[in-house]
């Protein structure tokens, strides 16, 4: 899922907790509320480690580099044969960084790899220029087709994508490390290695209680239990909720560091990057924000019951939502293969016609 | 592999690489080569002149901010454009008014203060009337004070508010001492001297109402709401044939010459007599 | 009832604002709120003006505003590769020769934008009272909340092909830690700026004229200015626009949401409300990009003043409304329909009148040196703050152009700056007020 997602559930959770709520109605207590935003925080922590830290930490073995002017695949290519190759002879797990392209004006050579597990292949392509937007400019590829292939010796195992595209800022990285006869591919290994466990998130809660408790009692204030549970709740809601959300995908994480060393498979029922549910699950827990505010008022504001409100503001937009992408997405399908049918059509009836 | 100088049509466009005529944009060096780049020099000391600019200018702001933070003002000179400023009043409080919910979930004081070009409401919400309670720091009709607050217009609505109990500072003239009869008879030969004064005045309660009393039957203490809600832990009970003493401000209730305190605080009973006063 | 005149003066003073504001905004970095303020100052010397009329003409003015900073935002930032960090999309239009394209699809934007924020007050004016309700007395945890996912999110754009490790996190860092030394920096100028008296007090109703100007419109300026020519192409004049309807439908839902975000919420801009939408829509593609930022400015602007007109509520956002109610506070149904009327007719106005605009510089861009245009901007700014708010004002313009010179140089998110207006609604929020001020030396 995409950080506002993950930031935004750990702010819902938050929202669960009617002494946070509350407060915003106690000149007092008014601080308190600031629990919420701090459950955002929690929330999106997992990769903010992972991507403003840990990749920074490791060091790679092999980087990739086509060359700016020469766009050389089979330079890519090969080091990330020799990163394989290199796995299987040593004991230690290789690290390879794939390096991106950037080009003027905003825009970014993206190029492609692809691991062909049965052949042994490693495939590169250079591909067309894309904008930061990750909007891809079909017709920009080079002149002439920048492929390679070139072949690796040992047993690959990769689970994750097929195609891997190198694109804009900081590009992906692999580890390659040897058990057995096999050598595993773990794609952007630093991710969800530690941080992304629920061992974490109980050593967060429990530690941020602990500190804030000491920091209240230096002040002649003791936090009550409700306080210290509500603390140790949004922080823990925060965590878990991401690590939770992010087992829907494929990647999956070490849920519990550092008990278990590796990443367990995710259940893959859905991709990070999906725009609608990203979207839709954006709208429900703000949704539910804005419920637990209403419900928690001294005054509720809205005139509605809990099941007007539900169906006015949930299920009916989701489901016309949901129905009009539908709608829209094999509308779509429909037109891209009646042209594809169309240009089939045309190419058969060329090759009668030369025939 | 080397890139030749010909070769590299690009090289001198600002952005790319001198060396390998990569395209680089602001960063100091190029990725590919890690030749630095020509603006490499440029940029760095334009970040740290920028970081220095920034911390210097920000304390002189706060130097400039501290030498005058609010700026005294003339109260008729307050008009629309001055909406959100942050200023100082002085002139004296004319006028008290004190609101407060049923349930008591807010409370808001305004007061008048006047100078000699104007006046102007000044408002204290709920939080910053508990503290000028708390610090028995509130006002009296007569007080001469000054007053820092922010000046908030909406339509016609014009106000200063108060945003601490600090803020609020006064001067109480000098009482005058005398005993209710005295005082009663001094404004009846000259009332322009002993209206609008303040005066600390001894006398016999002689007759109670719900929010007033009356002293040697000539002069009236009128104590309403915020008189008592500016002293809450107070409780007077005033019987007839009480000996009082209140310090207050004089004015004119119709014909009868009346002392208004500035809180409960101001009222004390020297002998001790009479009805309950509800 | 209010007489006929006055709505045919509404609706020709609304058509003459739009113009004024559309040909001043041409003028680089220039802010609406600049030219608003004087224009108070001007009008305070005619007492017979009628309320009504005067907020006929901001209303009108906004919606000018929006449409031709398009125009500057797109044609006039053109700074050389050597001083980007980050190309945004106009200026990419603008080097491929489709700066006409960047204009026009901004501008759409706006007026989409305008005529939606319109529609949003006239039937959602219950839906939207209720929810301003709700939500204001959360006010201090949402402001904190938008603050930090700004800068959370923010993604490190160095290329990390540093040797070392330390090398490669602290590249990184320092874009990040700048983005906090921004936040902080711009909250210490709010700080003096709210709870001192820095300015004089007659012009205290433009009292961050100065700080947003040197924040948000000045860097870009001197960048251009001290940056190689660059030369600009001839750019094409199109007749029509390629996209998509999921880019549209991406375009509109980002605009709505970042620009009701900041429409609602005090304080937060429609900058950080894109921030969230974008997001949210999981937006990509530079044409639903440059869209949604014309409509969620227009929703952001329009929106804002016309939640005033509600009546029976006072809900007071952004700095127009401010103007308006330093004179008087609407209270009728009529005067949201006057109001709603002059929007949608300045609307259709100002786009005929930046279509001919637009296509005039379009033309003739490539032979115009922006840095002249700059340095014409970077004067009129000058001008405008001493004359408005005296030298303080210049000393004022002068730091802040420091503070929002920084995310310029250290590639780090310009929307920092804004907790110049946050983090001293947040302080006076949580009653730290005096706090605040005692800790530096204004108490």
């Amino acid at each position: 899922m995409k950080g506002l997602t993950h930031f935004m559930t750990g702010v819902c959770i938050a929202t669960f907790f009617p002494l946070v709520v509350t407060a915003a109605y106690t000149q007092d207590l008014i601080m308190l509320t600031l629990l919420i935003p701090i459950g955002g925080l929690f929330g999106y922590l997992p990769d903010f480690l992972d991507f403003k830290l840990s990749r920074y930490l490791e060091r790679e073995d092999f980087s990739t580099n086509p060359g700016y002017h020469e766009l050389d695949p089979w330079r890519v290519a090969q080091t990330i044969v020799d990163s394989i190759n290199k796995a299987y002879e040593s004991d230690k797990a290789i690290k390879l960084k794939l390096n991106t392209i950037k080009m003027p004006n905003g825009l970014w050579r993206r190029y492609s790899v692809l691991f062909k597990l049965k052949e042994r292949e490693v495939h590169v392509r250079i591909g067309p220029l894309i904008t930061t937007g990750l909007e891809v400019l079909y017709g920009t590829e080079p002149e002439q087709e920048k492929v390679a292939v070139v072949k690796f010796k040992p047993k690959l195992y990769y689970s994750y994508e097929d195609v891997t595209n190198v694109d804009i800022w900081d590009g992906p990285t692999f580890q390659f490390r040897r058990e057995g006869d096999t050598i595993f591919a773990d794609f952007i290994q630093w991710h969800r290695r530690w941080s992304h466990s629920l061992t974490i998130g109980v050593f967060f809660a429990f530690f941020i209680a602990l500190a804030a408790g000491y920091l209240y009692s230096i002040n002649g204030v003791l936090l009550s239990d409700l306080e210290v549970l509500t603390i140790i709740g949004i922080i823990l809601g925060g965590v878990w909720g991401h690590v939770i959300v992010d087992q829907l995908g494929w990647l999956g994480s070490n849920l519990f560091w550092p008990i278990t060393g590796k990443r367990k498979t995710g259940m893959g029922l859905t991709r990070s990057m999906d725009s609608l549910a990203n979207f839709i699950t954006t709208y429900i827990l703000t949704l539910l924000i804005i419920w637990n505010l209403n419900r928690f008022a001294p005054t509720p504001v809205f005139p509605w019951n809990d099941f007007e409100f539900f169906m006015m503001f949930l299920v009916l937009p989701i489901a016309v939502t949901v129905a009009g992408v539908t709608v829209y997405r094999k509308k779509q399908l429909v037109k891209e293969m009646k042209s594809r049918g169309a240009e089939e059509m045309e190419e058969v009836a060329m090759e009668i016609a030369e025939f | 592999m080397v890139i030749k100088k010909e070769d590299i049509k690009e090289k001198t466009k600002p952005g790319f690489c001198p060396n390998c005529g990569a395209y680089v944009g602001a960063f100091y060096s190029c990725p590919w080569c890690r030749s630095k780049m020509p603006h490499g020099t440029r940029l760095r000391i334009i970040q740290y002149v920028s970081i220095f600019a920034v911390i210097f200018g920000l304390v002189g702001l706060g130097i400039y901010a501290a030498i005058d933070p609010a700026p005294f003002v003339n109260i008729g000179d307050i008009g629309p454009t001055y909406s959100n400023g942050t200023v100082t009043i002085k002139g004296h409080v004319t006028n008290i008014d004190y609101r407060v919910a049923n349930d008591e979930s807010w409370k808001t004081l305004i007061f008048t203060v006047t100078d000699n070009t104007g006046s102007i409401d000044v408002k204290a919400y709920t939080e910053t009337t508990d503290e000028m309670i708390e610090d028995k720091n509130t006002p009296a009709i007569g007080d001469d004070c000054t007053v820092r607050g922010s000046i908030y217009i909406r339509g016609d609505e014009l106000y200063l508010l108060l945003d601490s109990s600090n803020y609020y500072k006064y001067q109480r003239p000098a009482a005058l001492v005398t005993n209710a009869t005295e005082l009663f008879n001094l404004y009846n030969a000259t009332p322009s001297e002993y209206l609008g004064i303040r005066v600390n005045v001894t006398g016999e309660v002689t007759k109670v109402g719900s929010s007033y009393f009356e002293l040697d039957n000539v002069t009236r203490v009128f104590f309403p709401e915020y008189v008592r809600a500016f002293a809450p832990e107070v409780t007077i009970s005033v019987y007839e044939e009480d000996i009082v003493e209140v310090i207050g401000f004089t004015e004119l209730y119709y014909d009868t010459l009346e002392i208004l305190p500035g809180s409960m605080y101001d009222i004390k009973i020297l002998i001790q007599g009479g009805e309950t006063i509800e | 009832m209010i007489p006929f005149e006055i709505i045919l003066i509404c609706t020709a003073i609304g058509i003459l604002g739009v113009i004024i504001a559309m040909v001043c905004s041409l003028i680089p970095g220039l802010h609406i709120y600049s030219i608003l303020g004087f224009v108070v100052l001007y009008l305070l010397n005619f007492e017979s003006i009628d309320p009504l009329v005067f907020a006929s003409f901001t209303t009108s003015m906004l919606i000018g505003y929006c449409l031709g900073s398009c125009i500057s935002a797109v044609y006039f930032q053109t700074p050389d590769d050597s001083s980007v960090f980050m190309v945004f999309p106009s200026q990419k239009y603008l080097q491929d020769g489709r700066g006409y394209e960047a204009v026009f699809l901004t501008g759409l934007g706006a007026v989409v934008g305008a005529v939606m924020a319109c529609l949003l007050i006239i039937f959602g004016s219950e839906f939207l009272t209720l929810l301003v309700d709700l939500l204001v007395e959360h006010s201090l945890w949402i402001i904190a909340t938008a603050m930090a996912f700004v800068w959370l999110s923010e993604w490190p754009k160095d290329p990390a092909r540093q040797k070392t490790r330390i090398g490669k996190l602290a590249a990184a860092w320092v874009q990040l830690l700048m983005g906090l030394f921004v936040i902080i920096a711009s909250g210490i100028l709010g700080i003096y700026l709210f709870f001192s008296q820095l300015i004089p007090p007659e012009r205290s109703f433009q009292g961050l004229a100065a700080a947003f100007v040197g924040l948000f419109a000045i860097p870009s300026i001197i960048q251009n200015l001290f940056s190689a020519k660059k030369d600009i192409p001839k750019q094409y004049l199109g007749k029509t626009i390629e996209g998509n309807t999921s880019e549209l439908i991406q375009g509109v839902a980002g605009g709505v949401i970042g620009g009701s975000i900041g429409m609602l919420i005090p304080s937060l801009t429609a900058g950080v409300g894109n921030t969230f939408a974008r997001h949210a829509v999981a937006q990509s593609g530079d044409r639903s990009f440059m869209f949604s930022q014309g409509l969620s400015r227009a929703i952001y602007y329009v929106g804002a003043v016309m939640l005033l007109f509600i009546p029976g509520v006072i809900i007071r956002r952004g700095g127009a409304a401010l103007f308006i109610t330093m004179f008087y506070v609407p209270n009728t149904y009529s005067e949201l329909i006057i109001i709603a009327s002059t929007v949608l007719i300045s609307t259709a106005v100002g786009w005929f009148i930046f279509t001919l605009i637009a296509k005039g510089i379009t033309k003739s861009i490539h032979r115009i040196n922006t840095r002249y245009v700059s340095l014409f901007g970077l004067i009129v700014m000058l001008i405008l703050t001493y004359y408005m708010l005296g030298i303080s004002g210049i000393f004022i313009l002068i730091v802040a152009t420091a503070i929002g010179y920084i995310p310029l140089v250290f590639n780090t998110r310009r929307i920092h700056c804004i907790s110049v207006i946050t983090i001293p609604i947040m302080i006076s929020m949580a009653g730290l007020t005096l706090v605040v001020s005692q800790l530096f030396g204004i108490a």
